[in-house]
């Protein structure tokens, strides 16, 4: 049986293009014809960075070059590069990617002549439902993170992140400073409003804790209405300065409920630094001495800040 | 699954011939690659379990650095996987020595010269050891993620692959040393095939 290459070069449902070391192309597929609407007669002869001037040359004049030096295959990686030529994808359903996303293998075709063969593979829909995946676990992973009635981190995601920032904070010899938070007879606000309004006045504590911490700082839902500040290169008197503007912030903020009621609201505060010789590497015991204060604070009338010994 | 692949006296040493061999192959092609001169140390080569591996990575990635990790499949009669691990800063360096000025230099070049370094080594040693005891290879395109902790890592190998061969080397230009490690991972079948081709080139020296 005869096999007649031309047929399999012009029926073949990926991209090949045969190009020489100095990157001119000697030919040009129907599969490329078809997609960039660019024919074989206009390319043939020319320099593909000429054609197309956002390929790299050096880069690819490098992979051609060792192609033919390792006899072995080279590759284009969708780890680095989206394409090797930019095709508009046509798709107008899940539509994720505006262009074409390319897997390209270049192998050696001719030693003498310094030939080599460029296979373009479209993985444009793989592409796409890897970044759908990626997305839907992002996601699964953030909702784990989270407490559902306030979105800020739960207790798992402190405790996960503590220890992490703990071994950050020695090693740079940084001071790491924590707050435990507890709303003020919020069993009352239950009590007299319901849960939905106790609901509301977590939240609004929630977003109020979240104004007052940066971006290397952790705010946590501890549970029922306790939560965490874990605040990074924070000394004590700094730890006391956020916890004291916190408590002044929610003291001045209220929830005005449907009847026009105006409900308030205070929280009771302990604050504690992570000290080596006091809590040797636990700081499951910084977050003790913060709770102790945290009583203090409660126990001496509430909407107080207590500093930990 | 889990032995350690059981090569004789004899075997290592061919096996470590054949892998001088591809190294120097590599070498020379690195050399003519990038235009300059280029060494490789001639490699250490250690066998070990799959489970062992775990071990040994996390004694590599307790040092607080961070690593590149480039895989690539190998199909055929040494079918498997070879893992290219490299230091950032070693990295760093080798993306100079492809003549790429300092402000060229990003993390997705960096990530495009460290892939084309392990197809390079790669091919020059699954491919050169492969031609060396008639074997036939194919490799897909590799693929590279960087990591801080051995968590980051795919612990899917122990059960996917049976023998391990860590091949240590040094890659050196003018006044660079750049710290690699080849982790060549091969399945039960492929481990078999090549301890009789081994046997079989001792025979025909």
């Amino acid at each position: 049986m005869s096999i007649n290459n031309n047929v399999i070069f012009d029926t073949v449902n990926n991209g090949i293009i045969i190009i020489d070391e100095e990157l001119k192309i000697h030919a040009w597929n129907n599969w490329l014809k078809i997609f960039t609407d660019i024919d074989a007669k206009d390319v043939l002869g020319k320099n593909i960075c000429d054609l197309f001037s956002y390929i790299n040359e050096k880069k690819l004049k490098r992979k051609i070059k060792t192609v033919l030096v390792t006899k072995n295959a080279s590759f284009i990686s969708l780890d680095t590069n989206d394409y090797l030529i930019n095709i508009p994808v046509s798709n107008i359903t899940n539509k994720v990617f505006s262009s074409m996303k390319q897997e390209v293998t270049i192998l050696p075709y001719d030693y003498e002549q310094k030939l080599a063969c460029i296979y373009i593979y479209d993985v444009t829909p793989l592409s796409e439902i890897n970044y759908k995946l990626q997305k839907a676990n992002e996601e699964l992973i953030d909702m784990s993170h989270r407490d559902p009635l306030t979105h800020i981190y739960n207790r798992r995601y402190f405790a996960e992140q503590s220890g992490k920032i703990l071994a950050f904070s020695k090693r740079n010899d940084l001071p790491l400073t924590i707050l435990i938070l507890d709303i003020d007879k919020f069993k009352n606000i239950n009590d007299t409003y319901g849960h939905f309004v106790g609901d509301e006045v977590i939240i609004k504590v929630a977003k109020i804790l979240s104004k007052h911490i940066r971006q290397s700082d952790i705010v946590a839902r501890f549970g029922g209405e306790e939560f965490v500040m874990l605040l990074q290169n924070c000394d004590i008197q700094n730890g006391k300065n956020v916890a004291e503007k916190t408590r002044l912030d929610i003291q001045d903020s209220t929830i005005t409920l449907k009847s026009k009621e105006i409900v308030d609201f205070t929280i009771s505060i302990g604050v504690a630094q992570y000290d080596q010789k006091q809590d040797a590497n636990n700081l499951e015991h910084t977050v003790s001495r913060a709770d102790e204060a945290l009583y203090k604070s409660k126990n001496n009338g509430r909407n107080q800040t207590t500093i930990a010994k | 699954m889990e032995q350690e692949i059981i090569l004789n006296e004899d075997e290592k040493d061919c096996l470590q011939e054949l892998m001088n061999i591809a190294y120097g192959f590599a070498t020379a092609s690195i050399s003519e690659i990038l235009e300059k001169f280029a060494t490789l140390s001639i490699p250490k080569i250690n066998t070990i379990s799959s489970k062992e591996l775990n071990t040994y990575l996390n004694t590599k990635l307790r040092t607080n650095k961070k690593y590149y990790i480039c895989n690539q499949l190998i199909n055929g009669h040494l079918s498997g996987e070879n893992i290219f691990l490299i230091d950032e800063r070693s990295s760093y360096n080798l993306a100079k020595e492809f003549d790429l000025d300092e402000n060229e230099i990003d993390e997705n070049e960096i990530k495009d010269i460290v892939l084309e370094i392990t197809n390079i080594l790669s091919s020059a040693t699954s491919g050169k050891l492969a031609s060396l005891i008639n074997a036939t290879v194919s490799f897909n395109s590799p693929h590279i993620t960087k990591i801080e902790s051995l968590d980051q890592f795919d612990k899917r190998f122990e059960s996917e692959y049976a023998h391990v061969i860590i091949i240590s080397t040094e890659l050196n230009f003018k006044d660079q040393h750049i710290k690699g490690e080849l982790i060549l991972l091969t399945r039960e079948k492929s481990s078999n095939y090549l301890k009789e081709a081994l046997s079989k080139v001792l025979e025909d020296l």
